[in-house]
């Protein structure tokens, strides 16, 4: 099958062919079982495109009206962004393709201090420093902070809303696949209490919930019921975790929509790696 | 195809009829069967990616009507093709109970449990459905679906290099092995599913 061939059979499984198109190929599908095959497994890279967000929009819209109905469709593609994360957990650290572009501002006290481990990654980033931590940040009642906590698994957060030290923000963008060795990694200075993470993402739900886990997948933290905020790049929410909770390792951290009805879709990825200092 | 109309409305398949859809397919019987689960498999993704509501439903109703042609004495050169005519009418016959279907599936009662949340059952079935698989097609299928897009591109053609196969046949080694590793989860999520149920119930009678 050539490329071009390739682009047609994806057409046809998105419903973007005209009718007669649609027909011919059926005819071949149904006589030819390679072509068949052929076509399940481009099913299959569709699947996998969805869950890691490398679909176009309109494709998006596509895949979901045409692919993404029926409840054994809804399951593979459930199936689907679990290997994901298995594969993501399974990588090697050092190998790890990652989806995170970071961007790092460490505020201790009223002074801003950027770590020199952050200046590489920050020349290599789109977005800007855009925020400013400071002491004992109220989660949920900060206009900044949209997400409540109402269903909170797992371990919490600082409930203390006054609780002192210093905020660490870090910027988390999806998408932004970065080939190179190594991996960024996000230094807590000791006197942290709290990390910030802005996660930004595309795909509008009535809500969302996080869950960050470690590569091994053991859950460290989770929240629900979150609003996201939208800005010129797209959507983004704030969560705020305890920093006691971000032991050195690395870590997956997932953004998932949650429809008003049906499953939580996975929205988003991230993979960072935790150092302290 | 006759210009005859299509026979509608119910018609158990016969075991006649049945014999001679097998015979059409394959003079070995056992062959025949394979030929037939694997016209049915199809059939229903035909339906599916035409985006209907009942793809198993369609497809059957689809060979029934085939078959049922050839008991009536109907020849069939290319059988593949006659079912592709037959599908297409069938497809189009259902567009105008779809509606119907929808408003039937909107007015079907939701079960009141809460839904379980089956995503860590899924995580762990995955990983023993992964052990289950040989060294070979568990480094192939991870290198295959490895995360970054550049890296995967070219880890596709290095495996189709390393393994001396075209790119679309390693694709469909890829589909073969997910296939067998969905089969094994959804196996094992009715493993536990039936699991939690036993132990519900005997909780219950406590």
């Amino acid at each position: 099958m050539d490329s071009d061939e390739e682009r047609q059979m994806t057409h046809y499984l998105l419903g973007q062919l005209a009718e007669h198109e649609e027909a011919e190929i059926e005819r071949r599908y149904l006589a030819d079982d390679t072509l068949f095959e052929e076509l399940l497994a481009i099913e299959d890279d569709l699947h996998d495109a969805y869950a890691r967000d490398e679909l176009s929009g309109p494709d998006r819209e596509a895949f979901e009206h045409r692919l993404l109905t029926l409840p054994r469709q809804k399951d593979k593609q459930e199936l689907v962004e679990t290997f994901h994360r298995h594969v993501l957990r399974a990588a090697s650290p050092a190998r790890r393709a990652s989806k995170l572009e970071l961007l790092l501002g460490f505020v201790r006290a009223q002074r801003k201090v950027f770590l020199p481990v952050f200046s590489a990654a920050v020349a290599i980033l789109i977005v800007g420093v855009w925020w400013v931590g400071h002491r004992g940040v109220r989660p949920g009642t900060s206009n900044s902070v949209p997400g409540q906590g109402a269903e909170t698994q797992g371990q919490k957060p600082s409930p203390s809303p006054e609780s002192p030290g210093a905020t660490f923000a870090v910027t988390l963008v999806p998408g932004l696949a970065r080939g190179g060795e190594g991996s960024e990694a996000v230094v807590i200075p000791a006197e942290t209490s709290r990390v910030r993470f802005e996660a930004r993402f595309e795909g509008q739900y009535p809500s969302y919930r996080a869950l960050l886990e470690t590569v091994e997948g053991r859950q460290v933290w989770s929240e629900g019921n979150l609003q996201a905020e939208t800005f010129p790049g797209g959507l983004r929410i704030f969560l705020d975790v305890s920093s006691s909770l971000l032991s050195p390792g690395d870590y997956i951290l997932s953004v998932q929509g949650v429809p008003a009805t049906g499953r939580p879709q996975t929205v988003a990825d991230y993979t960072f790696r935790v150092a302290k200092r | 195809m006759e210009s005859a109309p299509f026979p509608r409305g119910k018609w158990d398949l016969t075991q006649d009829a049945f014999d001679l859809l097998l015979a059409q397919l394959d003079t070995d019987r056992q062959e025949a069967s394979k030929k037939y689960e694997f016209l049915r498999r199809k059939l229903v993704k035909f339906f599916e990616w035409r985006g209907c509501n009942f793809p198993e439903d369609l497809a059957d109703d689809t060979i029934n009507r085939v078959a049922r042609k050839l008991e009536a004495g109907e020849e069939v050169r290319d059988l593949a093709a006659y079912s592709a005519g037959v599908a297409r009418l069938v497809f189009l016959e259902s567009l105008r109970t779809r509606k119907q279907e929808e408003e039937v599936l909107r007015a079907a009662p939701r079960s009141l449990a809460e839904p379980v949340d089956e995503s860590d059952g899924r995580a762990e079935c995955l990983d023993c459905c992964m052990r289950e698989l040989s060294p070979a097609n568990s480094q192939l299928i991870m290198e295959y679906y490895q995360e970054n897009q550049r890296a995967r591109i070219e880890a596709r053609q290095q495996l189709a290099v390393r393994l001396g196969i075209p790119l679309n046949a390693l694709r469909i080694r890829a589909h073969r092995i997910r296939v067998r590793l969905e089969g094994c989860v959804e196996e094992c999520m009715r493993r536990r599913s039936s699991e939690r149920n036993r132990l519900a119930s005997r909780i219950t009678l406590k």
